[in-house]
């Protein structure tokens, strides 16, 4: 009666452990070629290698077509997964990869600077209105994905990574392959030069920096 | 070099970031996009032709539709089965003293095995009767040996007869310890096979609480456990889960997990048949699909699709039985099938596999 009642009162939630060691038998089945756990594993980590590549990319059709590429390539490379890190920072990984391939195909320089002239154009409107009015949190998030599309991509992927996605730096750094030093070193890079277009475009004052600073001491 | 206050993001810059965070989610939670596994494999076989079989990609195409788990984050199945554990761990933690009177449903046993249960249950009963006829010498001896109080509690089995009656006991069991001893039969199996198969949710009716009426054929060897006394009934009583019993989904569901597929569709199709069944009946479409498939294999899920579609043409799972409809078709009819396709679903999440499709064909290539 004890063992059955144990079975009978689960945890409304599985521990970590237990998420973990399903996990690690699901990548078991999935290694031996079982189709039905790669089905599962896909289907838990689908949405957030979706959202993880809409953030780098800005583009969620675009994010459509490359977290299918993303799963497909884990999918013939996942022997090379050797599970010293986690499964879903493995697959991040792979997605962030790929991303930059797609950059790479499609990065016109003077054509992302075209686009940021003309996002940054449209901005008279919300300026002098309520600081925190819908139609300006959009255009402020218009203006800095405009922004971060003429950014060099290992720029680009650090300030996302850090800023926009709020990862922790050791994280961040390993999924890109550099030391937690070199990602500081291109976040820091990237927001002077995103603060530096924004001063450009009228966005920012050009003392905005120093004023805050000045607020922040005060 | 970076100094420490490099790390932080310059107070300026964070509207534009918090905003361009909340945008993107807008973004994705907008977007949602279906995702379709054997697209995915199919892409995966193009880029390694050995690391992917043509048989992988055949089966995964067979696979039921792979549907986003909850919004937002991914989800395991313990969270998605939440309301079903936590209703059940309710009624466990207040009626565990009933619980331990009532009958569990015995598990899913072979004709073998339950012929045996019932007479186990028929030698329970001989053993009821026979401690009726020869309990009270039984009762007086024992009384002469260590006071009557003492005989009397002794005479009631195993368990305190204060709160529960001697024969119950015996039921209890008879009927209860095998079934812990069988853990494969608990309704909430949790190996990663079971949770692959193509087996339903879990009901959220408490399985074990109405046992009765989920299987008839396990009703004859709980007869005699009914007979027993009034103490008997009253707790499954208590413990039915709603006044109008298990609906069909739930009996479907149970038969299902017990292996008994022919039983589950005909009770699935039970739901087809109910006059103005629509969403219940959609959505019981959606298990006979699988259903299907485990009864009679990939001709028999398509035979469902067309069954589906000519009944709900514009359907919740149109897209995928549409689609699944195309993968299964003859090579000559395919494109004329995905392109069916495209016109029924231009944004259908196979899409992009139906266009594919169409290129290669138009490449003379057929798809």
């Amino acid at each position: 009666m004890g063992s059955l009642l144990q079975l009978l009162r689960p945890g409304s939630t599985p521990s970590a452990s237990e998420a973990e060691d399903r996990e690690a038998e699901l990548l078991h089945r999935a290694r031996g070629g079982d189709i039905e756990a790669w089905s599962r594993l896909y289907q838990e980590h689908f949405d957030r290698v979706f959202r993880h590549i809409a953030y780098l990319t800005g583009d969620t059709a675009a994010a459509e077509d490359l977290v299918q590429e993303t799963f497909a390539r884990a999918f013939v490379g996942l022997a090379q997964f050797e599970g010293r890190g986690s499964f879903a920072g493995w697959l991040r990984g792979i997605a962030v990869n790929i991303v930059r391939k797609h950059w790479r195909s499609r990065y016109r320089g003077d054509q992302a600077m075209d686009r940021l002239e003309v996002v940054s154009a449209q901005r008279s409107v919300g300026t002098d209105a309520d600081p925190e009015s819908a139609h300006l949190r959009q255009r402020r998030a218009e203006v800095l994905m405009a922004v971060l599309e003429t950014l060099p991509p290992h720029l680009r992927e650090a300030f996302v990574l850090c800023d926009l996605q709020d990862m922790p730096v050791p994280a961040a750094a390993a999924e890109l392959g550099i030391s937690p030093g070199n990602l500081r070193v291109r976040a820091t890079r990237a927001r002077a030069r995103i603060r530096s277009e924004l001063v450009r475009l009228g966005w920012l004052a050009e003392d905005s920096h120093d004023k805050e600073r000045d607020h922040g001491d005060a | 070099m970076a100094t420490h206050e490099d790390d932080r993001l310059p107070p300026e810059l964070a509207p534009f970031t918090r905003d361009t965070a909340d945008h993107l989610d807008r973004l994705v939670a907008r977007a949602r996009p279906t995702p379709d596994f054997a697209a995915m494999l199919a892409r995966a076989r193009e880029l390694d032709p050995a690391a992917v079989s043509a048989d992988a990609v055949a089966r995964a195409e067979a696979l039921p539709p792979v549907v986003p788990l909850a919004p937002g984050e991914g989800k395991g199945d313990a969270e998605a089965l939440a309301p079903f554990t936590g209703a059940l761990k309710a009624e466990l933690d207040g009626k565990l003293a009933e619980r331990r009177l009532a009958s569990i449903p015995p598990p899913q046993v072979s004709r073998r095995r339950r012929i045996g249960v019932a007479l186990g249950v028929a030698a329970a009963l001989a053993a009821a009767v026979l401690l009726a006829v020869v309990g009270p010498d039984l009762v007086a001896r024992r009384a002469d040996q260590r006071g009557t109080a003492a005989a009397l509690e002794g005479a009631g089995g195993r368990h305190g007869e204060t709160r529960v009656g001697g024969t119950t006991e015996v039921h209890v069991d008879g009927v209860a310890e095998p079934r812990a001893a069988v853990p494969e039969d608990m309704p909430w199996k949790t190996s990663s096979e079971d949770v692959l198969e193509d087996m339903p949710e879990k009901s959220s009716s408490p399985v074990p609480a109405s046992p009765a009426a989920d299987d008839p054929t396990d009703e004859k060897p709980r007869k005699p456990v009914a007979k027993d006394g009034p103490r008997r009934r009253k707790p499954v009583e208590d413990l039915a889960p709603a006044p109008a019993g298990p609906s069909l989904e739930d009996e479907a569901q149970l038969l299902w997990q017990k292996g008994e597929l022919a039983a589950a569709e005909r009770k699935y199709r039970e739901i087809l048949a109910l006059p103005g069944a629509g969403a219940r009946a959609e959505l019981a479409y959606g298990d006979l699909f699988a259903l299907a498939r485990q009864l009679r294999g990939g001709d028999g899920q398509a035979a469902v699709w067309r069954e589906y579609l000519r009944r709900f043409p514009s359907g919740r799972f149109a897209d995928d039985a549409r689609a699944g409809l195309c993968r299964r078709s003859p090579a000559v009819s395919r494109a004329a099938c995905w392109q069916d396709y495209l016109e029924h679903h231009p944004a259908g999440a196979h899409r992009k596999q139906a266009e594919a499709a169409l290129a290669g064909a138009a490449g003379g290539e057929a798809p």
